[in-house]
C-alpha cells in the first residue's frame, strides 16, 4: 500500500519528464498521454482511501540527523482531502483540455506545443502532492515554492501576451514575498520548538506568549499571499489570462488551497493566538465582503469568478479564525465543497469562451437557447455558489455562520451574511448574462464531450452534497477534520431550519430582490465601477496617500541598473556600519587581534595584486579598465597559489579569463565602443563622489568581513574533520571522492543550479528585452 | 571578424581546450582543477570563438542545440546521481561506483562532468543567444 501511495507521489513527475521530451510529431498525442499519467495517479491515491484512517509516514530518510530533521512522505486525512481533490480535478480539467486547448492556442495566435502545458500541469500536480504529503517544515517549503514557479510558468503560457507576462510576474512576486516571510517562520518554529516533523508539532500542546504570536504572524502571511486573501488578492485577477484549464484547477482547487492546507497544519498549535484570532478575522472579513462587492461589479466572466474565489476562500479563514472544532469542520467541509463547484464554473466560463470566441459577460449569452445540456449545469453550479438551498454551497455557508454563532461572533456573522447576499448577486448576474441576456450564443457550434463529463460531474457533485451532505464523511473529510482538531469530532450539526438558516434565506430573498432590481432600472456597470473612485473606502484622504506611496514605489523603478546596483551596495555598506555601531559580538576583539607574518612568496604576490589595482583605479577606456581588472584577477589567483591553495587558484584565473572575454564582447554588442573609444553615458543620479564613497565602503566591507571570517576559524580545521569522520560516517576508502560528492555534493549541486539559472535568465533578458541603458 | 591566424588559432585552442578539460575532470581527485574549472575553460575557448568570428558566426559554428543539450545532460545527470543512491537504501548523492571490468567508475567523476555540462552549457548557450527583434 505504501509503495503504491508513492507511485501516486512520483508518476505525474514521470509524466512531466516524458511530455517535456515528446517529439514535435507526437504532439497531437500529449493530451492522451496527459491523461494516462494523471488517471492513473488519480487511481493510485485513491487506493485506501480512508475510512477512519490513521496517520502513517510512508516513507522516512535520513537528511541533516544533527539537527532531527527527515526527508518524511506521510500520509493522513487532511493530505487525502487536498491531494485526492487535486488530483481527480486535475484529471478532469485535462480532459476538458483536450477539446479546448488546440482552439484557445489558434485564438490567441499561440505557437507553444501542447506538449509543454501538459508536462506543467503534470509538473505542478506533482509539486503540489509533495507539499500535501510533506512531513517537515522545510520540505513543505520546498514544495510550496514550486507550486509557485509553475503557478508562474503556467499563468505565463501564452507568454507571447503581456498580460499574461505580467499576470505571471505579479502572482510569482506576491506569493514569493508570502513565501518567504513564511519561510522564516517555518525556521523560527523549527528552531524553537527543536520540532521539524508537523506529527511532533501536532503532539505538543497550543503555543502561547510573544514567540507564538510572532511566528504566527510569518506563517499566516504565507497563507494569505497564496490564497489570494486581503491585501494580497491582485494576483488572483491577473491570473485569469491564463487558459481556463490552468484557472479551473490551479485557482480553485490547487494554488489557493495551499494556504488553507497550511492552516489546517497550524491550527493544533496557533489557535490560541491572538494573532491568529483577530488577523485571521479581520482578513476573512474584508475579503467576504470587498472581494464580494468587486466581483459583482466585474465585466470579464473569469475576473468575476477570481474575485468569488477570493471571497469564498475569506470564509474559509474566517472559520479557522474561530479556533473551534464546529469552525474547522466548517471551513474544511466549505473547501471542499467550493473546489470542484468553482472548478465546474471556470470550465462553464471556458465553454463560453470556447463556443463563441468572447471573454466578457455582455459578448456572450443566451446559451440557454442553444445549449441546453450546459445551461443546466451552469445554473447548477451557479446557484450553488451563490448559496441557494439544497445545493452544497448553501450548507457550507450555513455551518460557518452555525459556527460563528457559537462563538459570538456577531461581526463575522454579518459579514458573511453580506457576502453571502453578493455571491447570489454575481451568481445570478453571471448565469443570466450568459444563459438568458442577450450576446453572442455559440450556436451551431456543438458542445463537446469531453467537456461536458467533468462539468456534468462537478454539478452532480454540487446536487449530492446539498441533498445528502453527509456523503462526503466516509471520504476523507471527518478524517481530515480529526488531523487538525487531534480528536474526532462527536457532534455533527446537520441542516435544521432554525432562526439562523432563516435568517439567511432572508438575506437571499433580499439578494435576489435586489438584483432585480438592479437589472430593471438599468444602471450599468460602469456605473458600479466607478463607485469606489466616487466613494472611496476611508475616505478620499486616503485615497490620495494610497496614490502618494504607489507613485513614490513607482518612481523607483527607474529602470537603470546602475542605480539599483547603487541601492543594493548601498544597503549592504549600511548594515554592516549598523552591525559595528550596535555593537556585534566578538567584532571588536577580532579586529584587535594580531595576524601572522607573511612569508615571501605571498609578499609578492600581494604587491603584484597591489600594482594591478593601482592600475586598473587609473584606467581610463573600457577595455583598459576590463584588462587591469583582469590583472587584479591573476594577482588575486597568485596569492591563492602562494597560500598553497591551486584549486581556487585555478578556479579564480579561469573565472576572471571568463569574466574578461565576457565583459568585450558585452561592449562590443551594446554598440558603445567607437572608433574614438568607448563611451559610458552616465545614468540617473549619476555623480563621481557618490560612486567613489561607494565603492570604498563597498571595498571596507567585504574587505573587512573576509578579515573578520578568517580571523574567526575554529581551532580545528575542517579537512582534519573530513580526514576523521570520513570513514565512520561514509565508509569511503578515498577522501577526495568523500568530500565531493557525500559531503560537499549537495552544496556544490545548489550552486550549479543558481549558476544555470542566472546564466538561463540572462539569456532570457537578452534575447527579449529592450533593457534602458543606464 | 578576425585575420585567418586568428581564427585558426581560437579552433585550435577550443581544440586543446577540450582536451584539457576532460584531464581536469578525470584527474579532479589528484589533481587541482574539478568539473567546474573544465566548465570554465570550455567556456573561455568558446568565448576566443564568439569575439574572433563574432556572435552569429560563432553560434552557427557550433550549434546552439549542442549547447542547451548539454545543460540538459548536465543537469539531467546530477538529478540521476541524487536519488539513485536511494535505490539502494543509501543517501542522497552518496557516492558510489559502476564496475568496468578490471577498473571502476566513481560517482565523482561522473559528478564532476556533470557540473561541466551544466555550466558549461547554460552560460555558453547564454552567451551566444541571438538577439531576438523586440515585440
Amino acid at each position: 500500500m505504501q509503495l503504491v501511495f508513492l507511485a501516486a507521489l512520483v508518476v505525474p513527475w514521470l509524466g512531466a519528464a516524458c511530455l517535456a521530451v515528446l517529439p514535435r510529431a507526437w504532439d497531437t498525442r500529449a493530451n492522451t498521454l496527459a491523461l494516462l499519467f494523471t488517471g492513473a495517479a488519480a487511481v493510485l491515491f485513491s487506493v485506501g482511501l480512508p475510512a477512519g484512517h490513521a496517520p502513517e509516514v510512508v516513507l522516512r530518510l535520513s537528511w541533516v540527523p544533527a539537527l532531527g530533521l527527515e526527508l518524511t512522505v506521510a500520509r493522513d486525512g487532511l493530505a487525502d482531502v487536498f491531494g485526492g481533490l487535486a488530483v481527480w480535478i486535475a484529471f478532469g480539467v485535462l480532459l476538458f483540455a483536450r477539446c479546448y486547448l488546440p482552439q484557445a492556442n489558434a485564438h490567441e495566435g499561440s505557437q507553444r506545443r501542447e506538449a509543454a502545458f501538459y508536462a506543467l500541469m503534470l509538473a505542478f500536480l506533482g509539486s503540489l502532492l509533495g507539499a500535501v504529503t510533506a512531513g517537515n517544515l522545510l520540505q513543505l517549503y520546498f514544495f510550496w515554492e514550486l507550486t509557485g514557479i509553475g503557478s508562474y510558468l503556467l499563468i505565463g503560457y501564452w507568454r507571447h501576451l503581456e498580460a499574461a507576462r505580467a499576470g505571471a510576474r505579479l502572482t510569482l512576486a506576491i506569493t514569493l514575498a508570502g513565501g518567504m516571510t513564511m519561510l522564516v517562520g517555518l525556521v523560527w518554529l523549527g528552531l524553537a520548538t527543536g520540532e521539524w516533523s508537523f506529527a511532533a508539532l501536532a503532539a505538543r500542546p497550543p503555543l502561547t506568549g510573544p514567540f507564538a504570536e510572532g511566528c504566527a504572524a510569518l506563517l499566516l502571511a504565507g497563507a494569505i499571499a497564496k490564497s489570494a486573501q486581503f491585501p494580497a488578492s491582485n494576483w488572483l485577477p491577473g491570473a485569469m489570462n491564463a487558459p481556463t484549464p490552468v484557472s479551473a484547477f490551479l485557482h480553485s482547487a490547487a494554488v489557493v488551497a495551499l494556504g488553507v492546507f497550511l492552516l489546517g497544519r497550524l491550527f493544533p498549535l496557533f489557535h490560541e493566538t491572538l494573532v491568529w484570532r483577530w488577523l485571521l478575522r479581520a482578513v476573512g472579513a474584508i475579503g467576504v465582503v470587498g472581494a464580494g462587492f468587486i466581483a459583482v461589479r466585474q465585466v470579464k466572466v473569469k475576473a468575476l469568478l477570481a474575485w468569488s474565489t477570493v471571497s469564498m476562500y475569506a470564509f474559509m479563514f474566517i472559520g479557522f479564525s474561530l479556533g473551534t472544532a464546529v469552525g474547522v469542520r466548517a471551513a474544511l467541509y466549505a473547501f471542499f465543497v467550493h473546489a470542484f463547484i468553482k472548478a465546474g464554473l471556470f470550465l462553464v466560463a471556458g465553454v463560453g469562451t470556447h463556443l463563441t470566441g468572447k471573454h466578457e459577460l455582455d459578448q456572450i449569452g443566451g446559451m440557454a437557447r442553444t445549449h441546453r445540456l450546459l445551461a443546466v449545469y451552469g445554473v447548477i453550479l451557479g446557484l450553488s455558489l451563490g448559496g441557494v438551498p439544497l445545493t452544497g454551497g448553501f450548507y457550507f455557508k450555513e455551518e460557518l455562520l452555525h459556527a460563528a454563532q457559537e462563538e459570538g461572533a456577531r461581526v463575522l456573522l454579518v459579514a458573511m451574511l453580506v457576502g453571502e447576499g453578493f455571491s447570489l448577486i454575481y451568481m445570478l448576474r453571471f448565469l443570466h448574462a450568459l444563459f438568458v441576456g442577450p450576446g453572442d450564443t455559440g450556436a451551431g457550434k456543438p458542445f463537446p464531450w469531453t467537456m461536458g463529463i467533468p462539468l456534468a460531474v462537478c454539478a452532480a457533485l454540487a446536487l449530492i452534497t446539498g441533498l445528502v451532505p453527509d456523503w462526503m464523511a466516509p471520504v476523507g473529510l471527518e478524517a481530515a477534520v480529526t488531523v487538525v482538531l487531534g480528536y474526532p469530532l462527536d457532534t455533527h450539526p446537520g441542516p435544521a431550519l432554525n432562526p439562523m438558516v432563516l435568517t439567511s434565506l432572508a438575506v437571499l430573498v433580499g439578494a435576489w430582490a435586489l438584483w432585480l432590481i438592479w437589472t430593471r432600472s438599468r444602471i450599468p456597470i460602469q456605473w458600479w465601477q466607478r463607485l469606489p473612485d466616487r466613494y472611496p473606502l476611508g475616505g478620499r484622504r486616503l485615497a490620495a496617500l494610497y496614490t502618494r506611496v504607489a507613485d513614490a514605489c513607482l518612481a523607483l523603478h527607474t529602470g537603470s541598473l546602475r542605480a539599483y546596483l547603487r541601492r543594493i551596495v548601498g544597503l549592504f555598506i549600511a548594515l554592516a556600519v549598523i552591525a559595528v555601531v550596535a555593537g556585534a559580538p566578538g567584532v571588536g576583539p577580532l579586529l584587535a587581534a594580531p595576524t601572522s607574518a607573511v612569508d615571501l612568496p605571498t609578499t609578492l604576490a600581494l604587491v603584484a595584486l597591489l600594482g594591478a589595482l593601482a592600475a586598473n583605479l587609473a584606467a581610463r577606456g573600457a577595455i583598459s579598465f576590463a584588462l587591469t581588472l583582469t590583472a587584479v584577477g591573476f594577482g588575486l589567483g597568485a596569492v591563492f597559489l602562494a597560500l598553497r591553495a591551486p584549486d581556487v587558484a585555478l578556479a579564480q584565473v579561469a573565472v576572471e579569463m571568463l569574466a574578461t572575454l565576457t565583459i568585450v564582447v558585452a561592449l562590443r554588442a551594446s554598440g558603445l565602443v567607437t572608433p574614438a573609444g568607448v563611451r559610458l553615458p552616465p545614468g540617473p543620479g549619476d555623480r563621481p563622489a557618490l560612486r567613489l564613497a561607494l565603492a570604498g565602503g563597498a571595498g571596507l566591507v567585504f574587505g573587512g568581513t573576509s578579515y573578520l571570517a578568517m580571523s574567526a576559524s575554529p581551532a580545528d580545521s575542517v579537512g582534519e574533520w573530513y580526514a576523521r569522520n570520513i570513514e565512520p560516517l561514509t565508509g569511503a576508502d578515498d577522501l577526495v571522492v568523500a568530500v565531493l560528492t557525500d559531503f560537499r555534493g549537495l552544496d556544490t549541486l545548489i550552486e550549479v543550479l543558481v549558476f544555470v539559472t542566472a546564466a538561463l535568465a540572462a539569456a532570457g533578458l537578452y534575447r527579449r528585452e529592450e533593457v534602458p541603458r543606464g | 571578424m578576425g585575420s585567418p591566424l586568428l581564427r585558426l588559432t581560437a579552433h585550435l585552442i577550443l581544440g586543446v581546450t577540450w582536451v584539457v578539460a576532460w584531464v581536469h575532470i578525470l584527474y579532479a581527485s589528484v589533481l587541482p582543477g574539478d568539473g567546474f574549472t573544465a566548465g570554465m575553460l570550455l567556456l573561455v575557448a568558446v568565448l576566443l570563438e564568439v569575439v574572433v568570428l563574432g556572435r552569429d558566426r560563432a553560434g552557427a559554428a557550433v550549434p546552439r542545440s549542442l549547447f542547451r543539450g548539454a545543460a540538459s545532460a548536465g543537469l539531467a545527470l546530477l538529478a540521476v546521481l541524487l536519488v539513485a543512491p536511494l535505490a539502494w537504501g543509501g543517501a542522497p548523492l552518496e557516492h558510489f561506483y559502476i564496475p568496468l571490468g578490471i577498473a571502476r567508475l566513481s560517482s565523482t567523476t561522473v559528478f564532476d562532468l556533470a557540473i561541466c555540462l551544466a555550466v558549461a552549457g547554460a552560460t555558453a548557450e547564454a552567451l551566444t543567444a541571438p538577439r531576438e527583434p523586440a515585440p
